[in-house]
């Protein structure tokens, strides 16, 4: 069994990242790097194995940031489309189709 | 002149925007690539992305752009999401009409010994690897079940050719029982070509049959993969081609590349040997994990980005040689052009979701076994049975297709629900491979940031995106694709 | 050009002229007695001028009043149609047998106000222009084809509209008719049913689109909320399947936003039976808003080439409308189609030694100083001059 290479650290306040956010960027790191998470306070820990040789601390963290800004960007974009999605998908799939001028369910 | 409504009054206002649905990819250092609900996409300058999100982008082209593409709306819009229903009723539309490829492998026999076949090697003679009149039999009625108006019968093997008598048997069959359906028939005949004789290609213009060959490029990398007793497995094929062609006429023949490690610095002679053959379609396909054993790094075993860098000189070769009158396809970028730029479903079994398995394509084995997919049919050579889905002796159509091998993939793998895929920018162009993650990552999901399946497709979507972004004649020949 | 509206001189005249709505008689047409008034034609040879008859049949022409026609009106003929004022002086044709192209004004009142409208709106009440349009229908002769119905926004007066589609479905049903409208009355689905209802055979609903988006769409017609309704009776319309036409004006603000527009119709409005792209015609609101809407044709070839083949690729029929062939792209030449109505065309006098002149339409008439600065007379004729739009 390969030794695990020295772990980065990298921590996250807890009141601006959520934790579905970061799980999600973790899983999308998953190429680069494997990760554990430990809460500590407020604070997300998260300790980042890289998964070869050559990848120096600083793109481990970049990489890990970045993503973990998108993710949220993500979550917050699915949270604030979620209706307009629903309604759009029954319109879809809805049986009256278009010749309705009635105002769909909201 | 007096204005009764200003162009400012119809000018956004800073947060005066909803988002729609919408995904998006850090597509490079200057730009952010948007995609709608439908797949409709909009590229957004990296500094005015977070703006659009943020309600603070002051950009009234842009805004106007992103209105157009229905990735935003005004408060009070009903519009947009109605359009966006409709069209996402039309893509979906196709979905009741399973299943449309049935391939029948009518007999394991071959005499050629392709290096990359996945196929069990049997000789020529023996003939208990052939199929049976009573499975054909039981195969079709099975087949004409399904609720598709559209019927895609392909034979394949071994080599088909060498149990010809059941072929022509099951068209026949096929067509007489097609009186009592209407459907639209269509036959295809996987062959090495090899064996053509007069008789064969009597029956083929009679019967309105389709052949469609493998032609792997020029001939030392043709011979190199495809073994044959007497080495002459390209002239035999290209004069195969050249004789279908005369005969039935030149839409009539089609050809399919195998890729191997040998093809990947041949891109451009693979092409050439396709247009001196007036072949008009090159598929440029990825190297098979299939008939390995499992292989690290997501299953690829070999680099993906040494095949994206092929991807693309065979890309840009094609377009070159439409530039110069050429008219060259590239299928795989015709298919995935159709999902850029229409709303129709290009209907190609590999790359859609919910995955093509059992939906898109059944395969009825010589010995009656039913599998999901092609690719669910080689495991089983490997005596992985987890795509047999039945035996058309004891199986009824109920028995298949409300199988739990069947709907179990099928729901874990759809995309929009899937880890990453439910949120990556190119799912709309993107699709499900149970058969592949399972072979490679052991479950119908895979990890998509490791899978050679993700990599590869996202790599061409870029590759196809990038260069219509950058040449006019390359945007309009793409949509052109995309309408055919 | 043709002049539709004219000057006579009665002749003869005891009382008014009833009913206001005639035809010209064919020569060898049966007596006409009942509901039919014919106007018959002579050369009067003294004062060099045509002079039409108002009597109820052919035969009595002798005794009957008669009108002398100003000069612009030489051109009256069999099977015209035309209104003749009470006292005889003033005559329009409402109809010309000859033309290639016959419109019916219904109304100028309009819930538009586009930037560049060739009939600019007016309020006053105008539906006596309905009864007047089912006059005309009553007495079309049987070899007429096609019809235009347009205003104004016809669909304003629903009731005066139904009645009119109903009573060509039922005087005149071989006819070909082409409703031009905003669209936006469409949105009303119980209005789109009535109009589906009526059964006619033939009849396709022209209507503006001018950008994929409402900010400039409703910008262009002046109107708020325009690019939803009309967006919506599109759909409504389509829901229903009838007959749609896209007419785009290309002008200035039309220009930059064309190939996204062209886009947008193919993903979005895929269903439609034509997508007109219409040349601008100098009149009307045009002309005082020339700045905000003119530019040369040779200016936006790029343009107009891009959407026309991004619209064609799709599968949908293209026409390019009013522009000379000088003037347009090659590749574009198949689907123009010559389409400056005989009495608004003109040509220059470049146009003389033009080898495509017969195909060409011409210029509008009322192009005034706003002509394009690529016109030029083409001396070599290429290999592919047709008018056939292309269906690919």
């Amino acid at each position: 069994m390969p030794q695990d290479p020295e772990a980065t650290e990298i921590s996250f306040d807890g009141s601006t990242t959520e934790l579905d956010a970061l799980q999600r960027a973790v899983y999308a790191v998953a190429d680069l790097m494997t990760v554990d998470i430990r809460a500590s306070g407020t604070d997300y820990i998260c300790a980042l194995f890289p998964r070869r040789s050559g990848l120096d601390q600083d793109t481990l963290k970049h990489r890990i940031r970045a993503e973990v800004t998108d993710q949220s960007l993500r979550l917050r974009i699915a949270r604030e489309t979620e209706p307009i999605r629903n309604l759009i998908f029954a319109l879809a799939f809805s049986e009256t189709g278009l010749a309705d001028s009635g105002k769909p369910d909201e | 002149m007096n204005l009764r409504l200003l162009r400012d009054a119809t000018a956004m206002p800073p947060s005066g925007w909803q988002l729609l649905p919408m995904r998006f990819h850090r597509f490079d250092s200057d730009s952010v690539l948007l995609t709608n609900l439908v797949g409709e996409h909009l590229f957004v300058p990296q500094d005015q992305f977070l703006a659009v999100i943020d309600g603070t982008c002051d950009d009234q082209e842009l805004l106007a752009r992103l209105r157009a593409r229905h990735l935003i709306q005004r408060p009070g819009d009903r519009l947009p999401a109605e359009l966006l229903a409709i069209k996402l009723r039309t893509r979906l539309r196709h979905l009741p009409d399973s299943t449309g490829l049935h391939i029948f492998v009518v007999t394991l026999r071959c005499e050629h010994t392709c290096r990359y076949c996945q196929v069990s090697r049997q000789s020529s003679a023996r003939s208990e690897f052939d199929m049976s009149q009573e499975t054909a039999r039981r195969a079709l009625a099975l087949a004409f079940r399904s609720p598709s108006p559209h019927l895609k019968f392909e034979f394949q093997g071994g080599e088909p050719l060498l149990n010809f008598p059941l072929l022509r048997w099951i068209v026949r069959e096929a067509n007489r029982i097609n009186q009592d359906h209407g459907k639209d028939l269509a036959f295809v005949i996987a062959t090495n070509l090899a064996l053509l004789d007069d008789e064969i290609l009597r029956f083929c213009a009679e019967e309105d049959v389709h052949i469609s060959t493998s032609l792997d490029g020029p001939a030392d990398l043709h011979n190199h993969n495809r073994r044959r007793p007497g080495q002459d497995s390209w002239q035999k094929t290209v004069a195969g081609i050249r004789l279908v062609q005369g005969r039935l006429g030149p839409g009539r023949v089609s050809a399919l590349m195998t890729t191997t490690e040998a093809s990947l610095d041949r891109a451009r002679d693979i092409i050439d040997t396709y247009a001196e053959l007036g072949l008009r379609n090159v598929f440029l396909r990825p190297i098979s994990p299939y008939g390995f054993a499992l292989r690290p790094r997501g299953g690829a075993g070999y680099d993906v980005d040494r095949w994206l860098r092929f991807y693309e000189a065979g890309l840009d070769y094609i377009i070159d040689l439409n530039r110069g009158g050429l008219p060259m396809v590239e299928s795989y970028a015709a298919i995935i052009a159709r999902k850029m730029f229409s709303n129709q479903d290009p209907g190609y079994v590999d790359l859609t979701s919910p995955a093509g398995i059992g939906l898109g394509a059944l395969v009825y084995n010589y010995d009656g076994d039913v599998y999901a997919s092609d690719e669910g049919r080689m495991l089983a050579e490997m005596n992985d049975h987890t795509f047999r889905l039945g035996n058309v002796a004891t199986s009824s159509y109920e028995d298949i297709l409300l199988n739990e091998k069947l709907l179990q993939p099928l729901a874990e793998s759809y995309t929009l629900s899937a880890p990453m895929c439910h949120s990556c920018a190119f799912e709309p162009y993107c699709g499900a491979d149970p058969v592949f993650h399972h072979a490679t990552a052991g479950d119908f999901v895979g990890h998509k940031a490791t899978s050679a399946f993700c990599r590869r497709n996202m790599g061409i979507f870029k590759a196809l995106l990038r260069r219509a972004r950058e040449d006019k004649f390359t945007r309009e020949l793409f949509w052109r694709w995309g309408q055919r | 050009m043709i002049r539709l509206s004219g000057r006579a001189t009665p002749v003869g005249l005891d009382g008014g002229v009833h009913p206001g709505i005639w035809r010209v008689c064919r020569a060898d047409e049966p007596q006409t007695g009942g509901a039919l008034a014919c106007v018959s034609t002579s050369r009067d040879i003294a004062s060099d001028q045509n002079r039409i008859h108002l009597a109820p049949q052919p035969g009595a022409t002798a005794r009957a009043p008669g009108l002398q026609l100003g000069r612009g009106l030489a051109h009256i003929a069999e099977d015209d149609i035309l209104r003749i004022s009470p006292d005889g002086s003033r005559i329009n044709v409402l109809w010309k047998n000859t033309a290639v192209h016959n419109s019916l004004l219904l109304t100028e009142q309009c819930d538009n106000y586009c930037l560049m409208c060739s009939q600019p709106p007016k309020t006053r009440d105008d539906t006596w222009l309905f009864e007047q349009a089912k006059r005309v229908v009553s007495l079309l002769p049987p070899t007429a084809q096609t019809l235009g119905l347009t205003g104004g926004e016809p669909t304003l007066h629903a009731d005066a509209l139904i009645g009119l589609l109903e009573h060509c479905r039922d005087t005149a049903p071989w006819l070909q008719l082409h409703l031009l409208s905003n669209g936006r009355r469409f949105s009303d689905i119980a209005f789109s049913q009535r109009y589906a209802a009526v059964g006619l055979q033939d009849i396709m609903a022209g209507i503006p689109l001018y950008a994929p988006e409402p900010g400039l769409h409703d910008f262009i017609v002046q109107a708020s909320g325009a690019f939803e309704e009309t967006v919506h009776g599109i759909l409504n319309l389509a829901t229903l399947g009838q007959h749609i036409e896209l007419r785009i004006v290309v002008q200035k603000h039309t220009v930059p936003v064309l190939p996204e527009l062209a886009v947008f119709i193919a993903r979005n409005l895929p269903f439609v039976d034509q997508v007109a792209l219409m040349g601008l015609e100098m009149t009307g609101l045009a002309r005082p808003n020339s700045a905000e809407v003119w530019i040369d044709p040779a200016d936006y070839q790029a343009e107009l080439a891009d959407a026309t083949l991004t619209l064609a690729a799709a599968g949908l029929v293209t026409k390019i409308f009013n522009h000379q062939l000088c003037v347009l792209d090659e590749r574009l030449w198949p689907f123009a189609v010559r389409s400056i109505s005989d009495w608004k065309n003109d040509y220059l006098d470049i146009c003389k030694d033009c080898s495509v002149r017969g195909t060409c339409g011409g210029v509008f008439a009322t192009s005034g100083n706003r002509l394009s600065t690529a016109l030029r007379p083409i001396h070599t004729v290429p290999a592919l001059v047709t008018i056939e739009p292309k269906r690919p």
